[in-house]
This record gives structure tokens, sequence and C-alpha cells, in this order.
């Protein structure tokens, strides 16, 4: 029963359009930097790095991630099919199983969203990475290691994850939401708004002298973020631990209220 | 008369709903965190440097370039019923009349519309307060950061010198507030026209598209040539946005004419299919 409830949902997950609709949106959107005019355009790590320094990463990292499936929930609330889903399988089984569903549809969206771009750009013809400056041979930096050594696919690869495990915390905020609220809207809307209210108070803490916010705090600049710059193993654990953090106390606040919600219906 | 009454009484009945929905008042929280996000940087700046800006800042609240798709769909999630139709509304419309009832929800997005707009100006005069001065030209700040962007790196708030060149500041205010409330009723008027001629739901997935395509062009215009410029319908919300376009001979007062003549032709051809068809019932959305 176990694994039929998250195989359910798997199935759910794959047959839906949302994914894939997820999935060009996102590489649309990684295209975008791209459109204007830089000396950076032949280079396809580039277009990654710019998007996510762009304006408009919010909805790379908080939205399209959160549409694949930690919307899910809503509906299976307002429609009341999380009773029978509850009754056969157990409501605990099916908050696991529905969480678990939802970090792996925000990690599908960045890991094949950042790989599409790629690959397209790549059969191009297009450089995949370049110096940019600051004696570093890579544009992250916090892998020139890594790219020296010519472990291409391994850099690659690393970057590719990071995006994914982003884009997994942050659907994971979504899932959690969603069976806080039980409204489509702020299930969207409340990752938004974290990300802009740490920016918000990064740039105050700047002026008036206000503790930092820790970057374990700071899911979406996951990739951006460097940790240890000349030892890329702690970086990327480091990394982890700060998905772990978010998956863990995300997915308990989101089981306990997906069973009160069953237990109070 | 009475017919004018019944739409005021049916337009204020939407807008008491407003206290008990949950997507009002989030709405109304993430807009406003959005636009702390937009500007924040320059009163920081301010506040560093003992500098004073003056109350000119309303033109140049959407230089951000996503801030179309920002701001379209928040538009979209707030009129995305429209008609507004819910459980009472037959009872409302048996006594008011379909005709009352329907203008009454015109009223109602002209009403929204134009508390949006307020929303967001008295958002961003609360955030500029601590550092505000009145002056009746542009002010020092306001040039400074148009000669020199790099005074706020990072920031996503800037300031176009050809605002500064080609309007007084008074005008581009005026101009900026103008285009804010017409775009947003267009906006609330194409959902109304969207959902009752062509089909319930259609509206939210057309102005998606537009704020999409919009935001899109805005980056595509290098490649793709100026007349891309004039398709971006939804960018027409603010003179900063309008740049590329003003300096391909679209002046905004063009802008205001074909958004009014929009909401018009909008109004007359909704009300008609409306007037003419069995009452509709839009499925909640958000």
């Amino acid at each position: 029963m176990k694994n039929r409830t998250f195989a359910a949902h798997l199935y759910r997950l794959f047959r839906s359009p949302s994914l894939y609709i997820c999935i060009v949106s996102y590489v649309l959107l990684l295209i975008v930097p791209m459109l204007r005019p830089n000396y950076l355009n032949n280079i396809v790590m580039s277009g990654l790095y710019r998007a996510q320094v762009s304006d408009f990463y919010f909805v790379l990292s908080a939205v399209i991630p959160a549409l694949a499936y930690a919307v899910t929930y809503v509906d299976d609330y307002d429609t009341r099919m999380l009773y029978p889903w509850a009754v056969r399988s157990g409501a605990r089984q099916y908050a696991v199983s529905y969480y678990l569903t939802a970090l792996m549809g925000g990690f599908l969206v960045g890991f094949l969203g950042n790989a599409i771009y790629i690959g397209i750009h790549l059969l191009l013809g297009m450089e995949l990475d370049a110096e940019i400056g600051w004696n570093h041979t890579a544009m992250y930096y916090q892998y020139d290691v890594i790219y020296d050594e010519g472990h291409i696919a391994l850099y690659v690869f690393i970057i590719l994850m990071e995006y994914a495990l982003g884009a997994a915390a942050m659907a994971g905020i979504s899932a959690m939401c969603s069976s806080l609220f039980h409204q489509r809207f702020a299930t969207l809307a409340i990752p938004v708004f974290y990300f802009f209210m740490t920016d918000v108070y990064s740039k105050l803490a700047g002026v008036f002298s206000w503790p930092r916010l820790h970057k374990l705090l700071i899911p979406m600049y996951l990739a951006q973020d460097s940790f240890y710059l000349k030892n890329p193993s702690l970086n990327v654990l480091y990394k982890l631990l700060t998905v772990a953090l978010h998956v863990i106390v995300c997915g308990y606040i989101t089981v306990r209220h997906i069973e009160r919600s069953v237990d109070n219906a | 008369m009475r017919d004018l009454r019944a739409a005021l009484f049916c337009a204020g009945t939407n807008f008491r709903k407003w206290h008990k929905n949950p997507t009002i008042l989030l709405l109304a929280a993430l807009w406003a965190t959005y636009l702390l996000h937009v500007v924040i940087d320059v009163p920081l700046l301010c506040i560093e440097n003992g500098y004073y800006v003056t109350p000119w800042v309303l033109p140049f609240v959407f230089s951000w370039s996503p801030a179309t798709l920002v701001y379209g769909c928040a538009l979209t999630i707030l009129f995305a019923q429209a008609p507004f139709c819910d459980v009472s509304s037959p009872f409302v419309m048996v006594r008011t009349g379909k005709r009352a009832w329907f203008w009454g929800q015109i009223l109602y997005i002209l009403g929204a519309a134009f508390i949006f707009v307020l929303f967001t100006c008295g958002c961003v005069y609360l955030y500029f307060a601590p550092c505000m001065a009145w002056d009746p030209d542009w002010g020092g700040v306001l040039r400074g950061l148009s000669e020199d962007g790099s005074l706020m790196k990072g920031s996503v708030f800037s300031v176009s010198a050809l605002i500064l060149r080609t309007y007084t500041p008074l005008q581009a205010t005026i101009y900026a507030f103008l285009l804010l409330w017409l775009s947003a009723t267009l906006i609330g008027m194409l959902m109304l026209f969207c959902n009752v001629v062509i089909r319930n739901g259609i509206g939210t997935i057309i102005i998606s598209t537009l704020a999409c395509w919009s935001f899109f062009a805005r980056s595509a215009y290098f490649w793709l040539g100026s007349w891309v410029c004039r398709t971006m319908l939804l960018q027409w919300n603010s003179l900063y946005a309008m740049s590329p376009i003003i300096t391909r001979g679209v002046e905004p007062s063009e802008a205001i004419i074909v958004q009014l003549v929009l909401i018009v032709v909008c109004i007359v051809t909704s009300t008609a299919v409306f007037c003419r068809r069995d009452t509709l019932f839009v499925k909640n959305q958000f």
C-alpha cells in the first residue's frame, strides 16, 4: 500500500501536462537573458548565471517548481478527493507521498529545464563556459577546480543538481503553504513573498547593521552561493545541508497539517 | 436613476466581499512587498547619504522589466472571476435587472482598478516618506540616477533620462497615474470581455499570455524589430516601460486613447452579449 500511494502520486505527476508545461516555461525563461545584447551570449553557462542574477529569477525559483505538483493538494482538498485518498491509504501515507512527489516535481523541473537548455545550446555549437575575470576560469567559480581539472561532465552535473535541489526546496515550501492555507494562490504567492522579503531584509541589514540572514535560510540562491571557495566537496555538502534543513522542516509541517485536516473532516 | 443606484449597489456588494476574501488580502500583501523590493534601494541610498528625493518617483516604479509580468499577474488574480457571479448573483439580478447588475460589475472593475492604483501610489510614497522633500523640479537624486546608474548597483529601480528630458515632473506623474489606471481597467475589461463573449475562464489565459508576451517582447525587440513594441499592450502601463515605444513614435497620449477605445469596445460588446444570454456562472479559480 505504501509504495502504491507514492506510485499513484508519481503517475499523476507524469500524466499531468503541468510538469511538461513547467519544464518548457523554465527553458523559455532561461532563454530571455540571451535575447538581450551581451558579449557573453555565445557561452552556455552565462545564460544560466545571468538568469539567476536577473530580475525575473523569482519566477524560475519560486513559481514554476511549485506549479509542477505542489498545488495539487489544493485541488484534492477543494474537490474532497483528499478523504477517499486518506481512507484508502492513510492520511500520513497520503501526506508523505504527496510531499515527496511535490519535491520530485520541483527537482525535475529544475534539473530537466536546465539540462534541456544546456543541451540545446551545446547542439547549436556554443561554448560551454569561459573565464569571467577576477582570476576565475568558470562562471560558477566555486567549482573552478573541477572545471580546470577537465571534469566537465561532473562540473555540469553539480550545477544542474544545485539548481534542481534549490527548486525542490522551494517546491517543498510551496507544498507546506498549500497544506497550511488550502489555497492555490497562497501556494504560489508565499514562496515569492519569502523571496522578496529575504532580499529586502538583506538590504536593510546592510544599511542598519542588523544580523545578516544565514545562507542556510535562503534556498533560492543555492547555485549562486558559495560557502567554501576552494573546497567543492564542502561546498556541495553545505548546500545539501541547506536543502535537507528546508525539506525536513517543511515536510514535518506539511504532514502534520494534512493529518490534522483529515482528522478534523 | 434607479438603474444607476442598482448598479452602484451591485458594485458595492463586490467591494464588501473583499475583507472576507483571503486572495485579496494576500494579493495586497504580496503587491506591497513587491513594490518594497523594487524601490527599497533609493530610500536606503538617501538615508545612508542624507539625500532627499522629490515626489516624482511614480513614473519609474515600473522600470524593472518583469514588472509587466508581475503587474499582469496581480491584476489577473484580482479580475479572474469577472463578471463575479456567485450563488447570490441570480437573486440580485432578479431584483435589480440583468443590465443594472452587469453595469455594477463594470463599475466594480473601474473602482477596483482605481483602488489598486491608489494602493500602489500609497505604498510607493510610504516607502519614500522617510527621505522625501518637496521640489517642483526632478531633484538631484533622480537626475543623478538617470546619469549614473552605477550609484545603485544591483538595484531594480532605474531612472530614464528620456523621461526627464521629455516631460515636466507633474506631467510625467499625471501620465504615469493615468496609464496605470487605464491599463489596470483595460485588463479588467478584457478579462470581462473574454469571459463573457468567448468562454468562462479564457480571460485568465489570454491576459497571462499577453503579460508573458509583453515581458518577452521587451527583451526580444532588439532582435525582432520595433514593430514588436506596438504589440506590447500590457507594457503601456507606465512611461518608463513605454520608453522603447516612445522612442519609436508612440506618444503616451496615443496609448491613452487606444486604451480608452479598447475599454469602450469591451464594455459595449460584453454588455450586449451578456444581456442577450442566460446567466453565466464563473467557477472560482483562485
